[in-house]
């Protein structure tokens, strides 16, 4: 039927001055197919002509230019309003139309009608809940009055207010009315697609059973549920169970979000013919990004101080979209994991873990100083001490927490953490296994659809997840084992002895475990079966800088065996740093490095390694002390001795299954960075992606839509992202430690003295040039012997350790990557010296000290002599 | 012109001291047993086997079951070891236990005679211990004979005592590789049925 005043909503393009901004988005979700319930909209065309006809024009103009009305008076002012509306008279042509469309939808049961302003759904004033809607009318003179108590609602005090305090011109404002059939509800809500008050990486749905105006009116409490974006993982309070339809309603979501390009406040009901979507409007309470925010940063929340050390090795530099929502899920989980097994799973409740500031990974310090504070013999120092190398100054009147458990409770404690560890090195090798066996199938990725390669994928991230939780875990127990080691040693010999010998007592036991010193090996064998006599090859590994391959394919038959034996051993290394990200033989600087390293140093790096327990007990029974208290405590054996082996053992060991997990990790992160080049692919292919490297800049749900396929996030939004991406890669690293805005932390004087003193992280001494590092890749020009001034290294550096001298770093402590491999290759190297990078300048001669911790400037020493 | 004399010295004599005499031989006491019972603990630990093929064998399945899951997800099935088998033990072990059952059941048999006809004995004419005796020597003597027959026999014997030592302790437990790779590439992968 043909209406002059009325419009079906058949997604043919309706414009917002014709019905109203809530049918127009309606509209366009009719015209995506997306499943709306049959409307029929009363136009705007209608209600200028009813306020023409009635002479309502000198009453509205009053309103709006008369005051507003006091709050006491509110109640009476929207009566007045509507009675004006309900008096005046209605011409019989549109009173009719009106009773027509209702009686369209009327005979299959109670309708509803629903306001659509000209000026509603705005992307910066949505004017939720500010207008009329009726539900259950029955009659069409009940929708008579219901259009015109809806038309009126244009004009109630309470809409004014918001207006002027908007500041949105009321001229030609005009209100449209929805007529649609009631949904015959089992379940409705309202669902935000980007949680407004939570993570970004979370949407939130509320329910209630029936109807939905009963949540938007407040009259009940409603199920709340958190869902991932990524992987629609569901949290929340509430009847699940009958919920089942949680997840399609989450990728519904998802794909009208993708449809509009902004996040959503969608109303949503669940009928028998499935989920319908009632309204979806941009969501207006979202908080502004900050500069470098690609829309993926951490909202810091309350007081919560955060640090990216110790998390900057598991998730080095700017971290890309798609690899943090991959890896921090995986890693914030692992972190809660532990948390529970030790019995703090209180701590971390309703905060987040892991946070990202300027696209960098970091660590919510508080709440971990508050975990170690609620285990019985911990404290909020040993946190500092650990993930920062050192105890922070704090202000005067700040108490670090510390656990005040008695003997008791810290031997109970001391029970769960063993019980906790004691299979984690069974655990390590299951996963190597594991690990081994998933990279050994190397199935054709495509040839799989693409449910079956999502279900794939799927499988993998499982393990990951168990390796990131064993990796974690593994970390906390060597940290503990560690450190009781160098209070064991410092009982007898003071703390800075305690110190340098749980150092030397944990060296070079990790041969071959720690990340990168396998890799190192396997690359070593292939260069000496093929390099070592052959001049030419080593000639092209010196000249030929990060690209060799040229000048070693012109070899002939020698160089091109030597480059299939290293192409396929590379393939086998995975990722280079992190998780599903760049792998070794996407990008082979670092084996090129690694390579050139070899025919530029004659000599295999020194192995740390030694029988340093053996020293430590022979100097230990040297002592009178010790030999006394032997005797007086009638030890046949002695139990000192067995238990500092024990926990000489312990430390290693935990320490090995925390480089192994690691390396695993990586090494799996090969396989799950296969699948993401399979999909790049299909969705270059099929016109989703412009080129395959932007899918960096997409989250994994988003990803995994887009397989499924979903449309892609618009273009204006991915240029924001890359935007923000080249920004935050340009920013400077984070401070060590803040609160809120990263960008508003006191950096502090760059040190201009002529000694730096930094964190002992390996012994030794070595006096060389400096050569200032700021990525990977510009290790090529390292020079043998000089020392590598950086601010982190992550496992991809191995390779330059072969070449250094010795190691300065301005982050790290002592279980670091770096302290780990410099302690394995026998380098001197002093970590945490702040400012290390702007203060040295290449080509400085330097005095490195990794047994006092101290870097001397040779020149200014002079200059200061 | 006063004198000094030297006061004399009332400071406990550590040695002649009560309290001293009876810590110090407690300490050394309290010293000597723990740690004799941590060198007992040692010698314990050392007899005892370590669980070190069953710990293979977890590590080995688990990581299969990970490995199968992955490949199904793709559409595919996992062809690989057993890694709880067992097999064969050596014809020399087979002989020694049959030795070691033979001697136990016969001198359960002669023990449990010597107490029933003891007049003296508090098992003078009791029949349980003559009963006792002779079921533990026929126990004995049947597992001695079976062990006999896979001493003499070994790996050729009929398809039954195959799946005997393959499944009970007549077979030792069979090491899974331990190393990663040795592992990886004892599985397969195996197109399934109907999935391409």
């Amino acid at each position: 039927m043909d209406y002059q005043f009325a419009q079906h909503l058949e997604g043919h393009g309706s414009v917002a001055t014709d019905v109203g901004g809530k049918a127009s988005s309606l509209d366009r979700l009719v015209a995506d197919g997306f499943p709306v319930p049959r409307a029929t909209v009363i136009t705007a065309r209608a209600y200028h002509a009813f306020v023409r006809e009635a002479g309502l024009e000198p009453f509205l103009k009053e309103l709006q230019h008369g005051p507003l009305p006091p709050a006491d008076q509110i109640a009476a002012e929207q009566s007045r309003v509507e009675a004006e509306f309900l008096r005046a008279p209605i011409s019989p042509e549109l009173a009719d139309e009106i009773m027509a469309v209702a009686g369209e939808f009327l005979p299959a049961g109670p309708i509803a009608i629903r306001s659509s302003a000209t000026a509603e759904d705005m992307v910066n004033a949505s004017f939720a809940g500010q207008y009329e809607t009726f539900l259950g009318i029955k009659t069409a003179d009940e929708a008579l009055v219901a259009v015109r108590r809806c038309w009126a609602s244009l004009w109630s005090p309470q809409v004014r207010v918001y207006r002027r305090r908007e500041n949105i011109d009321e001229d030609g404002l005009a209100m449209a009315v929805i007529v649609q059939a009631m949904a015959d509800a089992s379940w409705a809500g309202v669902m935000f697609t980007r949680d407004p008050q939570g993570s970004a990486l979370d949407m939130k749905v509320e329910a209630v059973p029936g109807l939905g105006d009963d949540l938007v009116s407040g009259r009940v409490t409603p199920h709340g549920f958190v869902i991932h974006r990524s992987t629609l993982a569901i949290r929340g309070r509430g009847e699940r169970a009958k919920l089942d339809f949680l997840e399609d309603l989450a990728r519904l979501g998802l794909r009208i979000e993708n449809r509009a390009g902004a996040p959503q406040d969608i109303e949503w009901a669940m009928t028998r013919q499935g989920l319908k979507i009632l309204q979806a409007r941009p969501i207006t309470v979202s908080r502004p990004l900050a500069v470098h925010d690609d829309g993926f940063d951490t909202r810091a929340a309350g007081d919560d101080e955060y640090t990216p050390r110790g998390v900057s090795e598991m998730l080095p530099g700017v971290v890309s979209p798609l690899l943090w929502s991959i890896n921090a899920p995986m890693l914030e989980d692992a972190f809660r994991s532990l948390f529970s097994a030790i019995g703090v799973s209180s701590v971390g409740a309703g905060r987040r873990l892991v946070g990202r500031f300027r696209g960098r990974a970091t660590l919510n310090l508080s709440a971990l100083r508050e975990a170690a504070a609620s285990l019985p013999g911990g404290s909020g120092e040993e946190v500092e001490r650990q993930y920062l190398g050192h105890v922070l100054e704090h202000e005067s009147d700040y108490e670090l927490p510390a656990s005040t458990a008695g003997p008791i409770a810290r031997m109970m404690a001391a029970f769960r953490n063993w019980q906790a560890n004691r299979l984690l090195a069974d655990e390590v090798e299951l996963i190597k296994h594991a690990v081994h066996g998933v990279v050994h199938l190397d199935i054709d990725l495509r040839q799989l659809p693409a449910g079956r390669l999502l279900r794939y994928r799927s499988r993998i991230r499982d393990l990951a997840w168990r390796i990131y939780a064993t990796e974690v875990a593994s970390s906390s127990a060597a940290a503990s084992a560690y450190r009781a080691l160098e209070v064991q040693v410092a009982r007898w010999l003071g703390d800075e002895e305690g110190v340098r010998w749980a150092q030397r007592l944990t060296a070079g036991t990790l041969a071959e475990s720690s990340v990168g010193a396998g890799r190192v090996n396997q690359l070593r064998d292939i260069y000496d079966r093929h390099v070592v006599d052959t001049p030419a090859l080593q000639a092209s590994l010196i000249r030929g800088g990060p690209h060799p391959r040229e000048s070693i394919e012109s070899l002939g038959r020698s160089g091109l065996s030597f480059l299939d034996e290293v192409d396929h051993c590379v393939r086998a290394f995975g990722a280079q740093a992190i998780y599903a990200g760049r792998t070794w033989n996407e990008d082979m600087v670092g084996v090129w490095s690694q390579l050139s390293a070899f025919a530029r140093t004659t000599e295999r790096p020194a192995d740390g390694s030694e029988d340093s327990l053996a020293e430590l007990v022979a100097l230990l029974k040297g002592s009178p002390r010790w030999r006394f208290k032997r005797v007086i405590t009638g030890q046949l054996i002695d139990m000192r001795l067995r238990m500092l082996r024990r926990m000489t053992e312990e430390a290693t060991l935990y320490l090995r299954c925390r480089e192994e997990a690691k390396s695993s990790l990586l090494v799996l992160g090969g396989a799950e960075r296969r699948v993401i080049f399979e999909m790049a692919d299909r969705l270059v292919a099929s016109g989703h992606l412009a080129v395959a490297n932007d899918i960096e800049l997409y989250s994994d749900g988003e990803v995994e839509q887009m397989v499924r396929g979903a449309e892609p996030v618009f273009g204006q939004e991915l240029e924001r992202r890359r935007r923000a991406f080249m920004r935050a890669r340009d920013a400077g690293p984070l401070p060590e430690v803040f609160r809120g805005d990263p960008d508003t932390a006191d950096h502090g004087d760059i040190p201009t003295g002529p000694v730096m003193q930094g964190w002992a992280a390996s012994p030794g001494i070595v006096r060389a040039r400096a050569r200032v590092l700021t990525s990977l890749a510009a290790g090529t020009e390292l020079e043998p012997g000089e020392i590598i001034v950086a601010h982190s290294t992550d496992p991809s550096w191995t390779p330059l350790f072969l070449v250094a001298g010795g190691i300065v770093l301005e982050e790290g402590g002592p279980l670091s990557h770096a302290a780990i491999v410099a302690r394995e290759f026998g380098l001197p190297a002093v970590l945490n010296v702040s400012d290390a990078t702007q203060a040295i300048v290449t080509g400085e001669e330097l005095i490195v000290d990794g047994t006092t911790g101290e870097v001397r400037r040779i020149e200014l020493e002079d200059k200061h002599e | 012109m006063s004198r000094r004399v030297p006061l004399p010295d009332r400071r406990p004599d550590p040695v002649r001291d009560d309290g001293l005499h009876v810590f110090v031989p407690a300490l050394m006491g309290v010293g000597m047993i723990v740690s004799g019972i941590l060198v007992i603990a040692d010698w314990v630990h050392g007899l005892l086997p370590n669980g070190r093929v069953r710990r293979k064998q977890y590590i080995a399945s688990g990581a299969q079951g990970v490995v199968l899951s992955v490949a199904q997800a793709a559409g595919y099935n996992l062809e690989g070891p057993d890694f709880h088998a067992r097999e064969w033990r050596s014809r020399l072990v087979y002989a020694l236990w049959v030795g070691v059952f033979t001697v136990v059941g016969a001198s359960a048999l002669v023990v449990g005679l010597l107490a029933f006809n003891d007049d003296a004995g508090l098992f003078y004419r009791n029949p349980w211990m003559v009963g006792l005796g002779v079921g533990t020597a026929v126990v004995l003597g049947l597992l001695a004979l079976q062990l006999l027959f896979f001493a003499i026999v070994h790996r050729r014997s009929f398809r039954a005592a195959h799946v005997l030592v393959e499944t009970t302790w007549f077979g030792r437990l069979k090491h899974p590789p331990t190393n990663p790779g040795d592992f990886a590439a004892s599985l397969r992968l195996i197109e399934r049925k109907g999935t391409k």
